[in-house]
């Protein structure tokens, strides 16, 4: 899988290519972030579907194993999970089945070709994802995930469809807003940013997918 | 051939009722090519719920009647489970019987409602690595309505039986076309015969598999009889290709509707 160039995966496959290399100034951009406390849980939304939510989550993951930490996945989209797709892994175990304490923290993490980067799948898909997800076992699960890892990324639902990014944003230290230029409409992304404002969710910014460059800035050192 | 849903456990449900009707049973399914039976009963808290040792017993009973008779087949235990809310606690406290004490559980619906719970039981039972399989899904009225609803469930991973008379046309044309739909449209996949003597539904698959080869062709066709079924008795996941909901439609097709 790792061969594979059509990949989303381009911190795997390409990783001096500038996209890699722009993921890599995402990363450090979140670490310095905040100078008096360090960004360890970051749930990770767009305002609509098909922004590029996932692709950007698992290569920021990649970039952040890369410096050494132990880095964990989480798939909280309870209703089309794609986390595990991206890294050719089995929607087995899961987010959900740690919810419903049926099974522990250190089964359900599947470990990744990536040396440092687990995967937590979503696991079986609920009726209720809002209510699972709001629910104070989720909170006990980010707890654990929390002590388990030093970086924690979670994918969720879009911002505007469902309310699940707004409830999962208020349990992070922050939130990235993924915005697919030329595609994204400019009143979604500010809707998007009011509803997980309303619930006190950290904002720290809008990462900016699908931007059109030359790429000559940086072909003096590639 | 393998046939993974059956009444063939004698004495416990509306299937076979003696011995007797076992070993005939067990006669018809051999002669028509079927290598293993998977005896699936009615299994809830308001008919058969004694025990599995009973169930084993029972079995082991038609075993030996077919060994002394000369019928070659492999029989094994299995359940079918009734849906409701308490569904995932009834696997854990052995009355729900998963197919040869794997992950695979045959579970069946009312064919007139579908209860409000049925998604979270689903849930519940997956959670704990129960993989559902929806038995004879053709019968259902929500399915003959909108054969695309058991999309969403196969996207969950559920697995879909229909029943082999179904698709031979013994419940009758309508039920008939819906069954022809789910095979075609990839909303299947597994023929059994849900046989509750040699006369209800015999024991045979050949004929149902060969009308599903002309639907589907060949390959396919078997493996809903072969190799589908021998992932589930042998407790293995299957990876299954996703519905294709609509039927190939001749391209003057918009003219009907």
């Amino acid at each position: 899988m790792m061969a594979d160039v059509a990949s989303p995966l381009v911190t795997v496959v390409q990783p001096r290519s500038p996209v890699s290399e722009a993921y890599r100034s995402l990363r450090t951009n979140i670490q310095f972030y905040a100078v008096d406390r360090s960004i360890q849980t970051l749930l990770i939304t767009s305002a609509s579907p098909e922004d590029g939510k996932s692709t950007t989550l698992a290569n920021l993951a990649v970039t952040f194993a890369e410096t050494g930490r132990s880095v964990v996945a989480v798939d909280c989209d309870l209703r089309r999970p794609s986390l595990h797709k991206l890294f050719g892994l089995p929607n087995e175990g899961g987010l959900t089945a740690l919810i419903r304490e049926e099974r522990a923290l250190g089964d359900v993490i599947l470990s990744t070709d990536v040396p440092h980067l687990g995967i937590l799948p979503s696991g079986p898909l609920p009726p209720n994802p809002s209510e699972l997800l709001g629910s104070q076992r989720m909170e006990r699960v980010v707890e654990s995930l929390r002590s388990a890892a030093d970086v924690v990324l979670f994918d969720s639902p879009p911002t505007i469809s469902v309310t699940d990014a707004a409830v999962l944003g208020a349990k992070m230290d922050g939130v990235l807003l993924v915005v697919s230029v030329g595609k994204t409409k400019r009143d979604h992304v500010m809707r998007a940013k009011q509803l997980l404002e309303r619930v006190n969710a950290k904002v720290l910014g809008v990462v900016l997918n699908n931007v059109k460059f030359d790429g000559s800035l940086y072909r003096y050192y590639g | 051939m393998i046939d993974l849903h059956t009444h063939i456990l004698p004495g416990v449900d509306d299937g076979a009722e003696t011995l007797e009707d076992a070993l005939a049973m067990a006669r018809v399914a051999h002669d028509d090519g079927i290598s293993t039976i998977v005896a699936t009963p009615h299994r809830n808290p308001w008919s058969y719920r004694a025990d599995r040792a009973d169930a084993e017993r029972r079995l082991e009973d038609v075993r030996q009647a077919c060994r002394a008779n000369g019928i070659e087949i492999r029989l094994l235990l299995g359940g079918e489970a009734y849906i409701a809310p308490d569904l995932a606690d009834q696997v854990r406290g052995g009355l729900a019987l998963t197919i040869n004490g794997g992950r695979f559980l045959l579970v069946e619906w009312p064919y007139d409602q579908y209860p409000g719970y049925s998604e979270q039981v689903i849930f519940d039972l997956q959670v704990r690595g129960i993989v559902p399989i929806v038995a004879h899904a053709e019968r259902y009225r929500i399915v003959q309505r909108d054969p695309s609803y058991l999309a969403r469930l196969i996207e969950r991973g559920v697995l879909v039986q229909v029943t082999a008379s179904s698709l031979l046309g013994e419940f009758g044309p309508e039920i008939q076309k819906v069954t022809e739909t789910l095979v075609t449209c990839g909303l299947a996949h597994l023929i059994a015969s849900d046989s509750h003597a040699v006369d209800r539904r015999p024991p045979v698959l050949s004929a149902a598999r060969d009308r599903a080869a002309a639907l589907i062709g060949e390959v396919r066709a078997r493996a809903m009889v072969t190799d589908v079924p021998r992932h589930v008795i042998d407790d293995e996941l299957v990876e299954l290709p996703p519905p294709t909901l609509r039927k190939p439609q001749p391209f003057w097709a918009f003219w009907r509707s």
